[in-house]
């Protein structure tokens, strides 16, 4: 648990430095919410970018841990679903790991305002799945 | 699937034909709308997705009594692909568009303007809330730009400011009624897609 905290508090740090390497994409030092992966293991930090999110383009950050530590080398898939009008995205996000347990995903495109679910399929030394609910004003 | 199919007469139907004949001509004189050479709409086959065999409409009423129906789990629906030119139904047949727009440059401003009717009686299509959604493949979405939609008079709708930020064929993607749940098939929920080149 401390190297979770440990964790969270170095992106923490590295989210309020400003951009990024990555297409130039910051986030705030606060994590927008945390959730549990689908068997319990593993606890995803999730930033938005802008935070909190709002109708558009957004870029969303994770950082990804299990007991000991960061969970790094995952391969994660990222599916924007609106279950209430039981559609998806036309745009797939871009996924890519930046190490340490971080994984950024670029292009979330979420068009419609309303209650979106950003389904997270995570393979690797671990395979398992998560929601991140996404409240779009 | 439940659709109100309008048959008409041989003669009628030819007409018709000949009005759409004119009218592909005359959407790829003016269907782009400024830009440059290739820039805006593209033309190509007239939309006919709501024609039936027998030359007949097909038209999906709607109802808001079911715009709030739950959800079902009936799978992803595919999204069929745009259409060209600047005029059709949505997916489901229940409107008619006709869309146009300010000129189409990269990186700059354009603002669409869309018409509605409902396919049923040829009214307007009132308080839809129309969405824009544009894309260029599918793993690039238009930027954000603060897309707003403001409707006056009832049924036309103006969409903007929209920014295209790289040449190729976007879609460019109108969604009605997003409030309303697109399961059920009377619901108003609707969308409809163009092609749209930006040089």
């Amino acid at each position: 648990m401390p190297r979770q905290l440990l964790l969270v508090t170095l992106l923490a740090a590295c989210g309020s430095s400003g951009p990024q390497a990555d297409g130039g994409v910051s986030f705030p030092v606060d994590a927008l919410m945390s959730v549990s992966a689908r068997s319990g293991a593993l606890t995803i930090a999730v930033w938005t970018s802008p935070q909190p999110p709002t109708r558009g383009v957004l870029a969303v950050q994770l950082a990804v841990t299990n007991a000991t530590g960061p969970v790094e080398g995952l391969a994660i898939a990222a599916t924007p679903w609106m279950a209430d009008h039981g559609h998806g995205s036309s745009v797939n996000p871009v996924v890519s790991d930046q190490g340490a347990g971080v994984y950024l995903l670029t292009e979330v495109y979420l068009a419609m305002p309303g209650r979106w679910d950003l389904q997270l399929t995570l393979d690797g030394a671990t395979n398992d799945s998560a929601t991140v609910p996404l409240q779009i004003p | 699937m439940f659709s109100n199919r309008v048959g008409r007469g041989a003669s009628s139907v030819l007409v018709e034909s000949c009005l759409l004949v004119c009218g592909a001509v005359a959407m790829v004189s003016c269907g782009s709308t400024g830009g440059g050479a290739d820039a805006g709409f593209v033309a190509g086959a007239m939309d006919m997705h709501c024609m039936a065999e027998d030359g007949g409409s097909i038209v999906q009423s709607t109802s808001m009594a079911v715009c709030h129906q739950p959800e079902v789990d009936g799978g992803v629906p595919e999204a069929p692909p745009p259409l060209f030119n600047s005029e059709g139904d949505d997916d489901d047949c229940k409107y008619h568009l006709k869309v146009s727009s300010t000129p189409v440059k990269r990186n700059e401003n354009v603002t669409f303007t869309l018409v509605g009717t409902n396919k049923t009686d040829g009214t307007s299509m009132v308080g839809a809330d129309t969405l824009f959604e544009g894309f260029l493949s599918d793993t690039h979405p238009a930027p954000n730009s603060g897309t707003a939609t403001t409707e006056s008079p009832n049924g036309t709708y103006t969409i903007g400011p929209v920014k295209f930020d790289a040449p190729g064929r976007w879609t460019v993607k109108f969604h009605f009624f997003h409030h309303c749940t697109d399961a059920a098939e009377d619901s108003p929920h609707g969308h409809v897609a163009f092609s749209v080149d930006v040089p």
